[in-house]
């Protein structure tokens, strides 16, 4: 008798945590590219259209992330309905030893970014909802992104969207790399200490990094 | 010491008018937790009521039969201990201590505290043995075995299948259980032979009998009476993914 191992709670587990790593790596390289904002004007256009300047390589990219995505959120909705069913009736009393308030949130903080995602698109991918920072070119005639990425964090309820994102998407990610290291089986003997460690340094490092630009922009640090 | 029990009744499964019923007790504090429940049954039959069903055998920690969700805490207050263990004088004067079943699917409530756990037998039915004769306890040492190897596995083996880890965990899932079973298992050479076969057979039970999956949250390792740590679930994960693409 075999038996069919890839449609077990665990194989849908891993696959949630493979496609997380790509999310959360995903994550941390778009962070660190918009970190190139404090760079200046010069620096952060060219960046911006270097990454608009790959074709193929851009769609395919964003296909993949799209793909990736879907993945993920399938796996997490059959398995969180799976969880639900798995204990009908609740305790009366029930007093949680060791978890976490980002662990516990993990749908909340999933779904609240899943919907920030879409405004993020329409922000600064397709120039929907603040076209007036959308259209401006600078003086070598490229889309001038610095500018309509600045101005718009001007506006505190642009920034505080933005913070709040950061914060969800970092609470996300603090759970999901502990998580996924050990549904990949990595966290265990010696190594569990560092991979319960990897958790909380992504998750800062994210929620720094995501929220000291918009932040720098409300402050007027950085000047359009 | 007096105390005031507010117990779940239930006269059978899908008992319509199941509910929590509150008893006073003057109980001693050296009395075990299981005693003074003796106590109050006692009290109860003198009465002519019906006394509160719940599990116990041993008593002294190691069958794994008691199974009490004390004050929200699967095995009570105590870490590394089970109910059994546990005794009045952790408890304050007049203090109410609430007493609750299991809650999972997978376990459905017989009568008042007491759970159906055969699921856990079922998964162990499904490949948490050893096919061949492994011999008598000298054979054991036929096969020499290095120390921390031998250590590692009876971590595992430790498990004394209460089903704590199913009812502290937010998703109620086995999977400290089952890992602990094969990862104990998966160690040693004994167990090796059939490590790829055993880890699907018992993963594909444990979902057929409606545990849910881990979450991570490490409240199995936190309530768990023998310590079973979370590596059993990493190492139950592991031998999964190596069952997928390795041929036994």
């Amino acid at each position: 008798m075999t038996t069919d191992i890839l449609r077990t709670t665990i194989a849908a587990k891993v696959t949630m945590a493979l496609s997380g790593a790509g999310l959360v790596l995903f994550a941390l390289a778009h962070m660190a590219g918009h970190l190139q904002v404090f760079g200046g004007r010069e620096v952060y256009n060219h960046y911006a259209e270097t990454l608009q300047g790959l074709g193929a390589i851009k769609w395919a990219v964003r296909a993949g992330l799209l793909g990736i995505l879907l993945v993920h959120v399938r796996a997490g909705v059959l398995l969180s309905q799976r969880n639900r069913a798995a204990r009908p009736q609740a305790y009366a009393l029930r007093r949680l030893q060791r978890t976490t308030t980002h662990g516990r949130a993990m749908l909340l903080t999933g779904v609240a970014f899943l919907a920030f995602i879409l405004y993020h698109l329409a922000h600064f991918t397709l120039g929907w909802v603040h076209p007036q920072f959308f259209h401006a070119v600078d003086s070598l005639g490229r889309p001038d992104v610095y500018g309509n990425f600045v101005r718009s964090f001007q506006h505190p309820l642009i920034t505080i969207t933005y913070l709040g994102a950061s914060l969800a998407v970092a609470m996300h990610a603090t759970h999901a790399t502990s998580s996924l290291l050990r549904t990949l089986g990595l966290s265990h003997g010696r190594f569990r200490r560092a991979c319960e460690a990897a958790g909380p340094v992504v998750g800062v490092a994210l929620l720094a990094g995501f929220a000291c630009v918009p932040l720098a922009c409300l402050l007027r640090l950085i000047q359009p | 010491m007096r105390v005031q029990f507010r117990i779940w009744r239930q006269n059978g499964p899908g008992d319509a008018n199941a509910g929590f019923k509150e008893y006073p007790l003057q109980a001693d504090e050296h009395m075990s937790l299981l005693e003074a429940l003796d106590l109050l049954n006692a009290e109860l039959i003198r009465k002519g009521e019906t006394p509160v069903a719940f599990e116990h055998d041993c008593r002294e920690g190691i069958c794994g039969a008691c199974s009490l969700v004390v004050n929200g805490v699967p095995h009570g207050p105590r870490s590394a201990t089970t109910t059994c263990q546990i005794h009045m004088r952790e408890f304050r004067e007049g203090e109410t201590i609430v007493l609750e079943p299991w809650r999972a699917r997978p376990f459905p409530v017989i009568k008042d505290l007491v759970v159906d756990r055969s699921a856990f037998d079922r998964i162990m039915s499904a490949g948490g043995y050893v096919s061949v004769r492994a011999g008598a306890a000298p054979d054991a040492n036929a096969i020499p075995i290095g120390q921390p190897t031998a250590e590692r596995a009876f971590d595992f083996a430790a498990c004394i299948g209460c089903g704590a880890c199913v009812a502290a965990c937010p998703n109620a899932s086995a999977m400290l259980f089952v890992g602990a079973k094969v990862a104990h298992l998966a160690i040693l050479p004994q167990g090796k032979v059939e490590r790829t076969r055993r880890v699907g057979r018992m993963v594909e039970r444990m979902d057929t009998e409606g545990f849910g999956g881990c979450s991570n949250h490490g409240e199995c390792e936190a309530v768990c009476p023998k310590s079973i740590s979370l590596d059993a679930i990493a190492l139950l994960n592991r031998e999964l993914v190596r069952a997928a693409v390795v041929e036994d």
